[in-house]
């Protein structure tokens, strides 16, 4: 299917179009314009440095307003996945990989670790396992818009 | 007199594949729930003065109360626990009602024609996919007007747009921290397609399920395979709650125990949202469990009962996994032990430990939302089950866990 009109994605593509993009309001839009740079960021009280993620309006532990996107590393451990076999779009290819991964917040001042809901790409579920090492791909999908997929950390030293 | 709340009637419509109705509307059929809960209770409909129900029921009280020709509406209740967490929370509600003095009869309820409406499964999906046209416009950020849809939006870049995939996320690692197997789940599976069986009025009444048909069963979200996911149905069921002064004298009636509702409970634990769906974040000793184990433990003290106290339990059961790690949540077995619980036979009520959904759930029986579950706990403890268990004098009813979630214990006196 031609796409004339989506700019020559620069990074890899594993998922169509079709899936959606991100939803945003006025307090997610950061988190999500630091990805359009492939920046991987959690929200960081600046008062009681608590990190949340995705970003909301106050913090849930100090109930402060005044916030910064932490980047952090783009490195993580995968916490838990499932592999979809039902399509989303009918577009993508089966299965794929939801998961669970803790992000590495080390250097960041953040006093917790955040998780986020992503996809692991470029892996087989019976590659998985819980605890495994994981890095940031990011899948460009526009200029504006850009998604933070990850996959198994040192895939290319074991080939 | 008491005006502690009693089930005292419950009534359902027809259940079907969904998509089969198709003559009459989503709210034809739960007029038609109500009535027949009514007329169960040995009430007239004009005693009906509150209509409770759950899960953005499409069905709204006002029109209802309207077309039923009820003489005053003096109370009219959503809950706001998400889909089929708030079930037994809508039966807390009315029996709130009727113990405050707000309303003598309060019937809650709940219809479903989901192929007039899109499907639960898919309707997230349906409404999010983007523009897959070849000429569509750069893919841009969609805006969320919504406290729901910021949530969702978070996510749903990433395919998660299903409730299968939700509640397998916290499933895996379940089996990670425990060594919980698919054929445990299998079991569940199997145990409530057996109590459907004998069940007239249950969609799958004459299909049997082998663990062997189970296991051959396609992967839907992984560890998840079709027999671990329940029905999506139509149909509409209905209960009615009242004080104990008229239960005691409508039971007399019916030749039935009364049966009282002893303790009520909602629980969503700290930062939950919209659990599993849309909270990666939820605290690591609650992840890998159905979130409901603090209101589990409330519930018990409210009503001053054990687990070993219940006769008869009826678990929402979207999903198999969800059924293991709740009997864990309750004090059914350790945490950790809930594979092993359903390996010694424990759900099957045939001679198990702890009978469960003994109407098939919704696995089997029929997708309600749950509400069927209050259904089967009040016809269990009468002793109109399809599969009675004897003497059952106490029964816990759960509503979802992996979301917010609500659950009531029953009693026969
Ligand atoms: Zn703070």
């Amino acid at each position: 299917m031609s796409r004339a009109k989506n700019p020559t994605p620069e990074t890899e593509r594993w998922f169509p179009n079709s899936m959606p993009a991100p939803m945003v309001d006025h307090h997610t839009l950061p988190f999500w314009e630091a990805c359009s740079e492939h920046r991987l960021t959690v929200q960081r009280c600046t008062a009681c440095n608590h990190a949340q993620h995705p970003p909301a309006p106050i913090c849930s532990a100090c109930r402060g307003n005044d916030f910064e996107q932490a980047e952090v590393s783009g490195k993580g451990t995968l916490y838990t996945y499932t592999a979809v076999h039902q399509p989303i779009t009918y577009e993508e290819k089966l299965p794929f990989i939801i998961a669970v991964v803790e992000l590495d917040v080390s250097g960041t001042g953040c006093a917790n670790s955040v998780r986020m809901m992503t996809n692991i790409v470029d892996a087989d579920d019976g590659d998985l396992r819980i605890g495994q090492a994981v890095v940031i791909a990011w899948e460009k999908v526009s200029d504006s818009v850009s998604i933070p997929r990850f996959k198994l950390d040192g895939l290319s030293l074991q080939q | 007199m008491s005006r502690k709340a009693h089930i005292v009637g419950v009534g359902e419509s027809q259940y079907t594949k969904w998509g089969r109705i198709v003559d009459e509307t989503e709210h034809a059929l739960a007029l038609k729930a109500i009535l027949t809960a009514v007329a169960d209770a040995g009430l007239s409909i004009d005693d009906v003065d509150g209509l409770a129900s759950f899960a953005e029921d499409r069905n709204e009280a006002v029109f209802i109360a309207a077309e039923l020709g009820l003489p005053e509406l003096r109370f009219g209740n959503m809950v706001w626990m998400p889909g089929g967490g708030g079930g037994c929370a809508a039966v807390a509600n009315a029996c709130m009602a009727v113990e405050a003095g707000q309303a003598e009869v309060v019937v809650v309820y709940r219809a479903l024609c989901q192929g007039q409406y899109m499907r639960f499964g898919s309707a997230a999906a349906e409404m999010m996919v983007g523009d897959t046209s070849a000429d569509a416009p750069e893919v841009t950020f969609q805006q969320a007007n919504t406290i729901m849809l910021a949530a969702m939006g978070s996510v749903m870049p990433f395919g998660m747009l299903t409730a299968a995939a939700a509640f397998a996320l916290p499933f895996r690692r379940h089996m990670h921290l425990y060594g919980s197997t698919s054929e445990q789940l299998g079991k569940i599976a199997v145990t409530f397609r057996q109590h459907a069986n004998n069940n007239d009025r249950a969609v799958m009444k004459d299909k049997t399920l082998t663990l062997e048909q189970h296991q051959e069963s396609r992967m839907i979200a992984d560890p998840f395979r079709l027999f671990d996911c329940c029905m999506e149905n139509d149909g509409a069921c209905a209960v009615v709650i009242t004080t104990r002064e008229r239960a005691q004298d409508l039971a007399k009636a019916r030749g039935r125990r009364p049966v009282q509702v002893v303790a009520t409970e909602q629980g969503a634990p700290k930062g939950y949202s919209f659990g599993s769906f849309t909270n990666a974040n939820i605290d690591d000793d609650i992840y890998a469990t159905g979130g409901t184990q603090q209101m589990a433990n409330r519930l018990w003290r409210k009503a001053d009962l054990q687990p070993e106290d219940v006769d008869v339990a009826q678990i929402y059961d979207h999903f198999t996994g969800s059924v293991l790690m709740q009997l864990e949540d309750f004090g059914f077995c350790k945490r950790g032990e809930g594979g092993d619980f359903i390996d010694s036979g424990a759900l099957s009520v045939d001679g198990g430990a702890l009978p469960t959904n003994t109407s098939g759930g919704s696995l089997s029986e029929a997708y309600m939302h749950g509400l069927n579950h209050v259904l089967e706990g009040a016809r269990s403890l009468w002793g109109e089950s399809c599969n009675n268990v004897a003497d059952a004098e106490v029964c816990l009813v759960t509503s979802a866990a992996g979301v917010p979630s609500s659950a009531i214990l029953l009693q026969a006196s």
